[in-house]
């Protein structure tokens, strides 16, 4: 028969105090999620988004057609609740006959990559050149800053249009076209933080500690200013979104036939009056993803918002 | 003689000018000894510390002089042999400690930051969790010895969990892990209300006894300074104006801007004298007298006071950069 302890933390070594306390390391984590799961934008945001990152990963294999297959004889077919269509095809058919529903669940995958790929990019180029402009100052933060100040000054669709033109279409080309001026807005996100954080005396007593300048940067500063750069992100992605459907709207982005939900709002302009559903869903499943993101992203920024944070 | 400074010169070059924010300070340290570098805002005590570290923020440059500590001299070391010794032989303590230490890291991991910069542990052979246990085992004694209650909770809790008073104390934790041989205090207490400012100053006290540290607290109060120094370095404009045992400085202030300061700090007893302060105001640093830089306040101003005045040292090793005093002796002139 064994005897029960009382657990007295005055006698107990260090150790033993250490084993009994609840790690503490996913703390933050389950912080962060029991607020997610108490702000209904940002829950149903995510869910959405889940759900559209499902048909990223699982698109072509659960679509009922082919999504590129040409039949000429169902040339726009109806949906299937309207007179003359059939539950063969969903959403009905575009002008090559092919099926507009599995197009625009495979069409996921474009939108969702290109968002993905561009903002993480942009990511990883504007913070690194911000933390550095921003904590070293001197020419490089000079030629950084008004190298970003000249791409600023070009509006996004016109640069974006030019940049297409002079590199040609394609996915790829697409990225690079998106991501050249995209860093920019994480560039002066990230160095003007850096320059307001730089201020601070922790910094100063990083130093002072023998901390050297990498790892002032990399492990003093950049947690402090993770949140708004997440913030700007998720931000950024919707936007991202709808420069690559409309850079395929305007035939510059991906190229129809491959499912794009721009290149397919396009395709449905030429037959809005007698065909109105090509472009509607093609534009509805636009709305819904960019909605879905920015939903998410404006829970972010009230749950990750540190001056909110503190009050509690 | 632990630390020897002398003829130090930290300078801005400005558009407008040069701004001496250090002219030509010379003073040294003893070991175990706590000194006080005592003036008003803008004299440059801060400047000073900074320079020791060579960690002055730009366009501000160390131009001159010498910083001897274990007999090398610091403003010749590389970049790298700095880092090494910042915090391991001399660390800081910043004025407000709500922003010195890091918002987004928990205290106690905070503590343990230094110990694994300077690999306080890595002779040991302990690796990963070992290490980590060892490491935080420290950290627990260091905050119990800053005196922060339960350190085991505390050490999970984050800087704005803390009062005013607690992140001083862990402030000072971090500047004590490595041991080093000074502690450089940048106005301390400034930012903090005056019971936690003495339970603080007490603390520093402590250190200083139990490890044999050395300690320069920079404060603008004399109170503070009379009360915790053994000696004390009065700054005006850039440079030293008087320096000597506290008790002696306190007792006879030489410098007119001594006996100034001293004259103006308020007493709470009944039927008190006005205040006397000091006329005029401090001189910009980028257009500073010829000669003295009190002499446009000071009330024993003569002709010669308009020509530049070196320090002079007195019976007793006393300092002071006036010409009422000439070396080694007594008053020149009442």
């Amino acid at each position: 028969m064994s005897q029960v302890k009382p657990i007295d933390p005055d006698k107990m070594s260090l150790r033993d105090y250490y084993l009994t306390r609840v790690r503490l390391t996913g703390r933050n984590f389950k912080e962060f999620f029991s607020k997610l799961s108490r702000n209904p934008t940002a829950m149903i945001g995510l869910i959405i988004i889940l759900f559209f990152v499902f048909l990223t990963i699982a698109g072509p294999a659960i679509v009922p057609k082919d999504p590129m297959q040409i039949s000429l004889t169902e040339r726009l077919l109806p949906p299937f609740w309207m007179e003359g269509g059939s539950t063969e095809y969903l959403l009905g058919t575009d002008q090559l006959g092919m099926d507009l529903f599995s197009r625009i669940i495979v069409g996921t995958r474009i939108s969702l990559m290109i968002g993905v790929l561009t903002v993480s990019i942009s990511i990883v180029i504007g913070t690194i050149l911000g933390l550095l402009a921003g904590y070293y100052r001197g020419a490089l933060d000079n030629i950084l800053a008004r190298f970003a100040d000249l791409l600023l000054s070009f509006p996004w669709l016109i640069f974006a249009i030019f940049t297409m033109a002079v590199i040609g279409p394609g996915f790829y080309n697409l990225v690079f076209a998106l991501t050249f001026k995209g860093w920019v807005g994480f560039f002066r996100l990230v160095r003007g933080e850096v320059l307001s954080e730089k201020t601070k005396e922790y910094v100063d007593a990083a130093r002072a500690l023998g901390q050297n300048n990498f790892k002032i940067m990399a492990r003093e500063i950049m947690p402090n200013i993770l949140n708004s750069i997440i913030v700007l992100g998720t931000l950024r992605m919707g936007f991202m979104i709808i420069m690559e459907a409309s850079l395929s709207f305007l035939g510059l982005g991906i190229q129809y036939p491959e499912p794009a939900w721009g290149s397919m709002v396009n395709i449905g302009r030429d037959y809005m009056l007698s065909a109105w559903w090509i472009s509607t869903f093609s534009g509805i499943a636009i709305l819904v993803m960019v909605l879905s993101i920015n939903m998410l992203g404006e829970g972010l920024r009230d749950i990750l918002d540190p001056r909110l944070r503190r009050i509690e | 003689m632990l630390l020897e400074v002398n003829n130090l010169q930290t300078h801005f070059q400005l558009t407008k000018g040069t701004v001496k924010a250090v002219d030509g300070i010379s003073f040294h340290l003893n070991e175990g000894e706590i000194m006080g570098l005592v003036g008003e805002s803008g004299c440059g005590k801060s400047m000073t510390l900074l320079s020791l570290l060579r960690l002055v923020p730009t366009p501000g440059k160390v131009v001159g002089g010498e910083i001897i500590f274990e007999g090398k001299d610091l403003l010749k070391k590389s970049n790298r042999e700095m880092t090494a010794m910042r915090g391991k032989d001399m660390a800081m303590i910043f004025q407000d400690p709500m922003t010195s230490l890091n918002p987004v890291f928990k205290v106690g991991e905070q503590v343990r930051e230094s110990l694994t910069i300077h690999g306080y542990f890595r002779d040991a052979r302990r690796a990963g969790k070992r290490r980590i246990q060892a490491e935080k085992e420290r950290v627990i004694e260091l905050m119990e010895e800053v005196g922060i209650p339960s350190p085991m909770d505390r050490y999970y809790e984050y800087p704005h969990q803390f009062s005013g008073g607690m992140q001083q104390r862990s402030v000072i934790a971090i500047a004590l892990s490595c041991e080093p041989k000074i502690l450089l205090a940048d106005e301390p207490t400034t930012a903090l209300d005056v019971t936690i400012q003495a339970q603080i100053l007490s603390v520093m006290e402590r250190i200083n006894r139990s490890h044999g540290m050395a300690i320069i607290i920079v404060t603008h109060d004399l109170g503070v300074a009379a009360e915790y120094c053994q000696r004390i370095a009065v700054m005006y404009a850039g440079q030293i104006v008087e320096q000597g045992l506290t008790d002696d400085i306190i007792e006879q202030p030489l410098h007119p801007y001594t006996q100034g300061l001293l004259r103006s700090i308020p007493h709470i007893v009944p039927d008190k004298p006005r205040l006397k302060p000091i006329p005029g105001n401090v001189p910009s640093l980028l257009n500073l007298p010829p000669g003295c830089n009190f002499m446009p306040r000071c009330e024993y101003a003569i002709e010669k006071c308009n020509e530049p005045q070196e320090i002079r040292t007195l019976n007793g090793g006393r300092k002071v950069r006036c010409l009422k005093y000439k070396d080694q002796g007594g008053v020149t002139h009442e």
